[in-house]
């Protein structure tokens, strides 16, 4: 394949990712994860390596903003919650055991979420943005920051043992709905291009380098709305089991106290 | 600039009504004060009144009304939200706990007690799911662009599209803030309808955000524009109104039902952390 649809590569993601997976296999040979719990963990590691190694690697890196963010956004938002889910809560254990107090340190909430936010934000402004896209070798860095970024904010909200009941997952996941659309509506409502590397990228597709920035603020928005919502729906259903949990413990007391 | 300097209408259709609530509420403030009850019927509250009632009667007197109906949808959303979310939610909070049954009459109060089919009524519009559904059928409904554009030509329509948004409001808020004290619904039932009522708003605000072309030709077709925004930029703008004021509204009361919770259940772990072994 030629062009801007050729394949691309970050080795280092291609290294990661394939220890992660031996590692999985290791421990599953104990654990004996379930098939659906396996595909999400698969799912979750292919989210973080294809977006790297593939024709959105260079349609990202030379042409588009778009592209760019979709790519950030597969890896950062989606791969890390999938993978997570895909590991058994015994290897969660095991893993927050080996992280050890660096680990729960990072993950706690009022660490994740403001790094989070920082990396999130710290990596899009302008002048790294640019210059990792101009010397190619930070780009990996960039992207590393956003992978493990995502692992630190997903790790407390699906910890075992939990970090957080499932009210205070409520309230970390709003803080972290309402503090990060603002980035992608800055895109949406630039009417200038905020990446000179962007600006002066071939054009792909006939879109303008403000119509790409612009559209790349709306693929983002879009995905990260429905990745909150969708975390946020599931939390709200444990409440809501919980509650009527806490309720049937209550009905019980009330009726056996009368008897 | 037009639109900015139109005078202020007194419309009866908007004043009646916000001086039947006042004179009510004030009633209902005094007789639960000289019944010793200063604590349910402080000053605050009739602060929260206040400006509850200002924020469904100033946008649709004051010249936002005509700047909102000719030259701007951004302006619009704003009244719309102001008189439809933000109104609801300050008007129904100032009445929480008693003051909820003494702002009615006694007279009226009673008449309504014996009302059998008026109270089934009443506790079939709060019901959850009848109560968002009267939310998305106003809010989506009206942000149609032929309803909308519908509504701006027809004086009776537009006012009615105003109520719609104002009972759409009152009945949600309602079930969030809960003023008669019914504790009918649970903290995560309750929280399940704020994320309920954001989703729904999402989808307008982010039609209106994303969109790449003008949706109201009433709008696109003003040549006037006000603070020279163009068609699009406004209509981005409005779907901005709306997606911010229902963060501060349902993000504030989302805060409000989570917070005091999660402090008490801190407070309770620590206790039982600092018991002897």
């Amino acid at each position: 394949m030629t062009g801007q649809y050729r394949f691309s590569y970050e080795p280092l993601f291609l290294g990661l990712v394939l220890v992660a997976a031996l590692l999985y296999l290791v421990a599953a040979r104990r654990q004996r994860p379930g098939a659906g719990r396996a595909a999400t963990f698969t799912l979750g590691l292919l989210l973080v390596v294809v977006p790297v190694n593939s024709p959105l690697e260079t349609l990202s890196a030379h042409y588009l903003l778009l592209m760019h963010l979709l790519q950030n956004a597969l890896i950062a938002d989606w791969g890390p919650p999938l993978v997570i889910l895909g590991l058994t809560p015994e290897m969660r254990r095991r893993v927050a055991a080996a992280g050890g107090r660096p680990l729960g340190a990072l993950t706690r909430p009022a660490v994740a979420l403001p790094l989070w936010l920082v990396v999130w934000y710290g990596v899009h402004v302008p002048v790294f943005y640019d210059w990792a896209l101009r010397d190619g070798w930070p780009l990996q860095l960039e992207h590393l920051l956003l992978v493990a970024a995502g692992f630190v904010f997903w790790w407390p909200i699906f910890a075992v043992p939990r970090r957080i009941e499932p009210l205070g997952v409520l309230a970390y996941l709003g803080i972290g709905f309402i503090t990060t659309p603002w980035l992608s509506l800055a895109y949406v409502f630039s009417s200038r291009a905020f990446y000179s590397f962007y600006a002066t990228a071939p054009r792909l597709w006939g879109i303008s380098a403000v119509r790409d920035q612009n559209l790349a603020g709306i693929l983002m928005n879009g995905e990260q709305t429905s990745i909150f919502f969708i975390a946020f729906g599931w939390q709200l259903l444990r409440v809501l089991a919980e509650e009527e949990e806490e309720q049937r413990r209550r009905d019980t007391a009330y009726f056996e106290g009368g008897r | 600039m037009p639109g900015l300097s139109s005078p202020w209408q007194l419309e009866p259709f908007v004043v009646a009504p916000a001086a039947v609530a006042a004179v009510c509420f004030f009633q209902g403030f005094v007789r639960l004060r000289r019944r010793g009850r200063a604590d349910h019927a402080s000053w605050a509250r009739s602060a929260l009144f206040t400006l509850g009632l200002s924020a469904a009667v100033l946008p649709l007197v004051s010249p936002l009304d005509e700047l909102g109906d000719r030259f701007l949808l951004s302006a619009h959303m704003l009244q719309h939200v102001l008189i439809g979310d933000a109104a609801p939610a300050l008007l129904l909070l100032s009445l929480r706990g008693p003051l909820f049954f003494f702002v009615v009459p006694e007279p009226l109060l009673r008449v309504l007690g014996r009302a059998a089919w008026l109270r089934r009524a009443a506790a079939w519009l709060v019901r959850p799911p009848v109560a968002l559904l009267a939310w998305a059928g106003a809010y989506g409904g009206w942000h149609v662009p032929v309803a909308y554009d519908f509504a701006a030509r027809h004086q009776s329509v537009h006012d009615l599209e105003h109520a719609s948004f104002v009972v759409a409001g009152l009945l949600v808020w309602n079930l969030l803030v809960d003023p008669a004290r019914h504790g009918r619904l649970s903290r995560g039932k309750r929280l399940a309808i704020v994320a309920a009522l954001f989703a729904m708003g999402t989808v307008i605000s982010d039609v209106l955000i994303f969109s790449l072309q003008p949706l109201y030709p009433a709008y696109a077709s003003e040549a006037h524009r006000v603070f020279g925004l163009s068609p699009l930029r406004d209509q981005q703008l409005a779907g901005l109104v709306m997606a911010v004021e229902q963060l501060a509204t349902l993000g504030t009361c989302a805060a409000l039902l989570l917070l005091p919770e999660l402090r008490r259940r801190r407070r309770a772990r620590l206790a039982v952390a600092r018991q002897p072994a």
